[in-house]
């Protein structure tokens, strides 16, 4: 088999951090404690130069902005409607911005920008600005097609939360899933938190569980197409898939290792399914599991050393844990007869997974070498969890009496938030890393 | 501008992936064996979704439930095996595909595999009723295809099942 590696080079020579703020002026870390308040944050239009298509591009990064730090559960957007400043003529710098008009609108932190169009390019430069000390938390400087603009907006809202929490936000990513939408019975889309959601398959049969590759740029998932479950991995960048694993029976839930180069999946053998090691550059299968009972949902830590997984060996489905070397095999879960889906979350802290509870299903949390889970959802039924790259969110699917819809919650159980609209089924959410930029490089300066 | 330094980051980055499996169309299973020819015929649910269990020469497969996470077949479930191996003595010619379903709940994975197990579970009853093992395959297809989607026991009761399929040539 032929192994493609492709190395493209991202030059992030849009990351000018104009002034770097020490710590003590700005809210960090313990932020994000549990009753934590919203923090007040400014956002106003950038101050536009240049032709109207940057007008167009300057609205909808800036709604995009809004729209995740609102999502963030970090922030309140302070409705634009109320702020006394006029972006057009007002200070851009910690000189010349007028911090009164912004304190006087309760605002605590502010964002104040400006773009520049050049046909179908944009140059935006951001300044991250803390109201009561009229400091500068720092600032960024970006450019690239007006079709990037969503990605850019999203990239400052990961940096405005790195500046005000030390973890770079989680928006800059996306989603994959499986939908019933468009009439068609069940395809793979994916979906960018600014909503856009694109349809990646086109197997007219049932596809599930899919899952990233680490690059974000491969889908890992199962379909009837040939009438019986197979694992395909799906190229994005070209649209071809070609099947993974297709021995008879189930081929499902196919996972990738950190570094890409193993995939995880569970596969059946005479009736019975078992975790299986994968590596596809040589062709080579190897179980990692053999018991009689189901071994399914593998997931990997992210030091790619162990896996978890469901198995039902106790006699009830319940997740475990093991090295990949197959050996140091560790129950996690011991409360509920059914407790399976498990992930592990990016920073290796914690292990997801759903449980059953009063007949329904429920998103739990635990620490990753077992302990006390912690319930974060408590309405409808809700399974298969998938972290955000920062660790800090959960997506889901939820059911609440009508169709499924993908959710997304923080891994404290709060602020749960409905991404999806509900005119369709939608499930199995998978939450790919952050992606890569690729813009071209500009001129660094002051 | 005091004690701020403008600090210049370039950050190259390096993204290797190797594209899983063959790039090129071909796309054939890799490393183990392709479908069989019976499992290619079979006109499963997967086409009309509601398969109807009508046999050609006559006779209607029974649909075989299960409890709830349960591979195990009661009373009443061997009842609907036996109707079913009476149909296959009847017609000997007959070949079936045996599907493994699931209810909605828990997940999609372990239902697959659950699936799996029900179809064979149905499967080995038939094979211990006198049926040749030869006429018989399984597919599971989890929660994927219920019946019904109500939020409720009789639903996913109906869900739990083992149905046959005529497999036709």
């Amino acid at each position: 088999m032929k192994r493609i590696a492709a190395v493209a080079i991202a030059g992030a020579a849009l990351l000018c951090t104009l002034s770097v703020q020490s710590v003590q002026a700005q809210i960090r870390g313990e932020i994000i404690g549990a009753g934590a308040r919203l923090i007040p944050i400014a956002v106003p239009a950038l101050k536009r130069t240049g032709d109207m298509t940057s007008d167009r591009a300057a609205r909808r990064f800036i709604e995009v902005l809004r729209g995740d730090l609102e999502l963030s559960g970090i922030f309140r957007v302070i409705d634009p409607a109320a702020y006394i400043d006029d972006p057009q003529t007002s200070g851009l710098t910690r000189d010349t911005v007028n911090f009164e008009n912004w304190r006087s609108v309760g605002a605590m932190t502010l964002i104040r920008g400006s773009v520049k169009g050049t046909g179908s390019d944009l140059a935006v430069e951001v300044r991250v600005f803390d109201v009561a000390d009229h400091s500068s938390s720092g600032g960024r400087r970006m450019s690239g097609s007006t079709t990037q603009t969503a990605r850019m907006a999203h990239r400052m809202a990961d940096t405005v939360l790195e500046y005000l929490t030390g973890i770079h936000g989680p928006f800059d990513s996306r989603l994959a899933f499986v939908s019933n939408r468009g009439g068609h019975v069940r395809e793979i889309y994916t979906y960018s938190f600014d909503g856009e959601v694109k349809k990646v398959t086109n197997h007219r049969s049932i596809t599930m569980a899919p899952s990233w590759h680490p690059s974000a740029q491969a889908l890992l998932f199962t379909s009837f197409r040939s009438r019986a479950p197979v694992l395909y991995s799906l190229d994005l960048r070209t649209g071809y898939d070609s099947r993974l694993a297709s021995k008879l029976g189930v081929n499902v839930g196919g996972s990738y290792s950190p570094d890409g180069s193993r995939v995880l999946l569970a596969r059946e053998s005479n009736g019975n399914t078992d975790i299986h090691e994968l590596d596809p550059s040589r062709g080579k299968v190897r179980p990692l599991t053999t018991h009689w009972a189901i071994d399914v949902d593998p997931g990997w830590a992210p030091d790619g050393r162990r896996i978890v997984f469901c198995s039902s060996r106790s006699g009830t489905p319940q997740v475990y844990s093991m090295s990949i070397g197959g050996s140091d095999l560790r129950r996690l879960t011991f409360d509920g007869n059914y407790n399976c889906s498990p992930v592990w979350s990016p920073d290796g802290k914690h292990i997801a997974f759903a449980g059953q509870s009063n007949g329904r299903f429920q998103i739990y949390v635990m620490p990753a070498e077992g302990g006390s889970p912690r319930q974060l959802t408590f309405s409808g039924s809700n399974e298969d969890p998938t972290w955000s790259p920062d660790s800090r969110y959960l997506a889901y699917s939820g059911k609440r009496g009508g169709r499924r819809k993908i959710y997304m919650i923080d891994m404290h159980g709060r602020r749960e938030r409905q991404l999806t609209d509900g005119s369709s089924d939608d499930s199995s959410p998978s939450w790919s890393r952050r992606l890569e930029y690729r813009a071209k490089r500009t001129n660094l300066s002051r | 501008m005091g004690n701020k330094s403008a600090v210049i980051v370039t950050c190259l980055l390096a993204i290797t992936f190797a594209t899983a499996g063959c790039s090129s169309k071909r796309g054939g299973g890799m490393y183990d064996n392709e479908l069989s020819a019976d499992q290619m015929a079979a006109e499963s649910s997967i086409d009309q979704f509601e398969g109807t269990g009508e046999v050609a020469a006559g006779g209607v497969f029974q649909d075989v439930g299960f409890g709830f996470d349960s591979d195990g077949l009661d009373a009443t479930s061997m009842e609907a095996v036996r109707n079913n191996a009476a149909i296959m003595e009847a017609n000997p010619g007959l070949k079936a595909e045996i599907e493994g379903h699931c209810d909605e709940r828990g997940s999609s994975e372990y239902n697959l595999a659950l699936g799996a197990r029900r179809a064979r579970a149905v499967r080995d009853a038939m094979i211990g009723l006198g049926i040749s093992h030869e006429r018989m395959s399984t597919v599971s297809y989890g929660e994927e295809l219920p019946l019904c989607k109500d939020t409720s026991e009789s639903c996913w009761a109906e869900n739990r099942r083992g149905h046959l399929v005529e497999l036709r040539r």
